[in-house]
């Protein structure tokens, strides 16, 4: 089985939710034999990686014949349903030398045409997320195409795995090239991101995407509900693997200063962005502190909300009891998780939610928003609607209040959580393969 | 016979370090040591050694005709004896001229006369008793933090014993008097009030390098001609400024020094003139009008109201949560608590919080935190493990 995974997050290389993610599909499907090449717009070379399988679609070659190819589909795709995927056309560096050896491997024949084997352009790609994403999602597609060919030629491949809506335009392009069935993984839709006020452009993406694919994976039921009722996806066409847990062997125990040894504290840690509802956490800890002033709140965590979120701690004036510790990462984000007496997870929208995961295995039990995924496998969890701030505060109160039942929900958690492996999600991916390559299980 | 009157505010803040969340309960020390030391020696040599050098230098020449006041916060005494025994030297040098009249404040450059009287009154004993055992005088004049001022200030100030009040000049209570005479609070019987000449004092403090000004570059007879101008419209000429004015914020390179030097000759070359400190000043003028200001003013510079240091949210939960730890720091009654509690109270601390709201703001601007949310989240963690150690030490 040879997958080749088109990705814009790997660790080390800009990793959020999703890098994770991709990170520990790759490593459980490699546990299962799966051949992987992942593909990603750039790599820092200095940077070195685990395994040889990540490729950089930066500075490779893109000859005439591709580049030829890669508009033709895109111009079937407009006169198709396909109308929103707009290939820009890239300023034309030529370069006389380098040319593809390509095989027959049922590739579009035009690929090979020997009059335009020179190199038309090296596409360069700074990866991430800034300012120009939108033109690097397009301009990805031609550079992607080009890598999952080559290494279609250099070893056959079975199917082509597009992790969210960057890499969909790329996955469709280059699936038409090479014939290889597309499967969609869907990490997150604009409406979690956005609500309902998204780019457009996104989430046409994301629909030209999640319909054009043999298949889709979704991280949840009710990510799989989404791409339903508002993608338009075939629900027989989704199927729901929910990510793993990373299982660390050991958590290192951290000293707390006898001082605050006894304090009560309750934390958020998270992009301080409007699908992380952090004002629903900020509001809560208002009212718990109304009952209970004692009690110690964190907000760990960068985003766009962070200012607002500041002055509206000010203008509560619980400035001496709700800290910012800002963004946090490596050893901190375990000494927090730590030092949690239970962490929220307050999602307007989470696809799933790995962070609850690392929390629980750092000790901190979990209150989660019942709009979060990863609830579906963690039964013993404390739920509540991420806009129910009252009812936010009275459990956060019951946890603060009743430290027994709080083990107890932990313990259950705890239990699920040694379910959550990577390698039961790559078998639910390779059992997603076998809807569209008859192969996946060889 | 006008009398000009110099009186030099010297401060300097105790910097906070980054103070993170792990470290609550673990570290209770808040200043930024190599920050503030580094700072500290930078001024001294810039501004306080050359300063008072050249201010020794005059006061001998001129064998007591040339006279000026000061005006030092707690904490800057505090830093100089830390960092910088060498410009305190200096400065006990020129007490010993008999030509410097040293001022009371609040110890801890705090805004406690708006939250507390009784923290008021113990930060300005407390001040009391440093003038003397430094500087060898009992204080007869107040400066309140940031010139903050109001009938009810100079009430307090007055039942402490002090003859003369400072104020910033630019208060609309003025209306159409001049700061160029000397005042009596409403409600007072003996004290006396002496405004800042705003105009002129700020030709020095602000203007003095500005390129874009017509007068650049001032040169010391112009601005005597200028004081000349009042003789006939006023009996006290007050220069208020900031001490650092002179090789801080005016570079030794705009020739501020040479300026000062010359200065004192071109202004008693007209024997009408004379310097004199600020409560001699005040002895030798009678009472021209009696000032009602009910409301606070300000230093200017900072809006009219307390709006730079208490203005938003965050100034304002930062200074609740430092004035409510009053009662719990009176009765513990520990010297080295009440020492960092009064640290804390520096009004620079709730002036970095500070969001300047116009173009003017921003240039005069300083803050060692990059924007004012830092500066109230570092501040906050600050005091909560200030409070945290408040509560266990009542507790045991």
């Amino acid at each position: 089985m040879r997958v080749l995974m088109l990705g814009w997050e790997f660790p080390p290389h800009i990793s959020g939710g999703l890098g994770t993610a991709c990170y520990g599909i790759t490593q459980g499907l490699m546990e299962k034999g799966a051949d992987i090449a992942f593909i990603l717009p750039s790599m820092k070379a200095d940077k070195s990686t685990p395994g040889s399988y990540l490729r950089s679609a930066s500075g490779v070659p893109i000859s005439r014949a591709l580049k030829k190819a890669v508009e033709k589909v895109q111009r079937q795709q407009e006169s198709d349903e396909f109308s929103h995927l707009f290939m820009r056309p890239v300023n034309a560096r030529l370069n006389p030398y380098g040319s593809y050896d390509f095989g027959q491997l049922g590739i579009d024949p035009d690929v090979f045409n020997e009059n335009d084997q020179y190199v038309e352009e090296i596409s360069h790609f700074r990866g991430g997320y800034h300012d120009d994403l939108m033109d690097e999602v397009y301009r990805f597609t031609t550079a992607a195409s080009a890598v999952v060919l080559e290494e279609h030629m250099k070893k056959r491949a079975d199917v082509i795995h597009a992790h969210d809506w960057m890499t969909y335009p790329a996955a469709i392009t280059a699936s038409r090239l090479s014939g290889l069935p597309f499967v969609a993984h869907l990490h997150a839709t604009e409406f979690d991101r956005c609500g309902d006020h998204g780019y457009d452009k996104i989430y046409n993406i994301e629909r030209d995407g999640l319909q054009a694919a043999d298949h889709v994976i979704a991280v949840s039921e009710r990510t799989k509900q989404v791409a339903v009722e508002r993608y338009g996806v075939p629900p027989e066409k989704v199927s729901v693997v929910y990510n793993g847990a990373f299982l660390h062997e050991k958590i290192p125990t951290f000293e707390i200063p006898e001082l605050v040894r006894e304090e009560k504290r309750v934390l958020f840690m998270g992009r301080v962005t409007f699908q992380k509802g952090p004002e629903y956490f900020v509001e809560a800890a208002r009212l718990v502190l109304n009952e209970m002033p004692d009690v110690r709140f964190i907000m760990a965590g960068n985003g766009d909300l962070l200012p607002r979120m500041i002055r509206r701690v000010a203008e509560l004036r619980m400035g001496s009891r709700f800290h910012f510790p800002g963004f946090m990462r490596g050893k901190d984000v375990q000494h927090m998780y730590s030092m949690a007496t239970l962490y929220v997870m307050p999602s307007v929208s989470e696809p799933f939610g790995i962070a609850p995961l690392e929390a629980l295995q750092c000790g901190a039990p979990i209150l989660l928003s019942k709009q979060s995924g990863c609830a579906e496998v963690l039964p013993g969890a404390l739920t509540v609607d991420f806009w129910d701030v009252r009812r936010m505060a009275d459990k956060i109160l019951d946890v603060l209040n009743h430290p027994d039942m709080a083990a107890e929900s932990l313990r259950l958690c705890q239990d699920a959580l040694q379910q959550l492996t990577w390698e039961r999600a790559a078998d639910g991916i390779l059992d997603a393969y076998a809807h569209v390559c008859p192969n996946a299980r060889s | 016979m006008p009398s000009v009157c110099f009186c030099f505010e010297v401060h300097q803040p105790y910097r906070l370090r980054p103070y993170s969340f792990f470290d609550l309960g673990a570290r209770n020390d808040y200043e930024d040591v190599q920050q503030n030391r580094s700072i500290m020696r930078s001024v001294a040599e810039k501004c306080y050694l050359p300063m008072n050098a050249l201010l020794l230098e005059l006061i001998e020449r001129h064998q007591g005709r040339f006279r000026v006041s000061f005006s030092l916060s707690g904490v800057v005494l505090d830093q100089l004896m830390e960092y910088a025994p060498d410009a305190l030297e200096s400065f006990r040098a020129l007490a010993r001229t008999g030509c410097v009249e040293f001022l009371d404040e609040t110890d801890g450059h705090s805004l406690a006369s708006i939250f507390s009287e009784d923290e008021f009154r113990s930060q300005i004993q407390r001040h009391r008793e440093r003038m003397l055992e430094l500087f060898g005088q009992r204080p007869r004049a107040f400066r309140n933090t940031e010139f903050i001022y109001n009938n009810e200030v100079a009430r307090i100030v007055e039942e402490m014993g002090y003859s003369t009040v400072l104020a910033d000049g630019a208060s609309q209570a003025l209306d159409w008097r001049s700061p160029h005479f000397v005042y009596r609070p409403r409600g007072c019987s003996n004290l006396k009030l002496m405004l800042k000449s705003e105009s002129l004092s700020d030709d020095i403090a602000f203007r003095f390098s500005s390129r874009a000004w017509p007068a650049y570059p001032l040169m010391a007879d112009t601005f005597a001609g200028w004081l000349r101008g009042m003789k006939g419209n006023g009996e006290v000429i007050n220069l208020f400024m900031n001490y650092e004015t002179f090789g801080e914020l005016q570079w030794a390179e705009t020739g501020i020094f040479d300026f000062m030097r010359a200065l004192p000759d071109e202004v008693l070359r007209d024997p009408d003139f004379d310097f004199l400190t600020v409560s001699e000043a005040a002895d030798r003028y009678p009472v021209r009008d009696e000032l009602d200001i009910p409301w606070y003013v300000c230093r200017t510079g900072a809006g009219q109201d307390l709006s730079a240091w208490l203005g938003n949210d965050m100034q304002k939960d930062a200074a609740r949560a430092l004035y409510e730890c009053q009662g719990m720091v009176a009765y513990l009654g520990n010297d080295e608590v009440t020492k960092t509690w009064r640290r804390l109270q520096s009004s620079d601390h709730l002036y970095y919080m500070n969001v300047p709201q116009s173009q003017d703001g921003g240039a005069a601007f300083f803050s060692p935190y990059k924007t004012p949310l830092e500066a109230y989240t570092n501040f906050m963690n600050v005091l909560a493990d200030f409070r945290i150690r408040l509560f266990a030490e009542s507790n045991r």
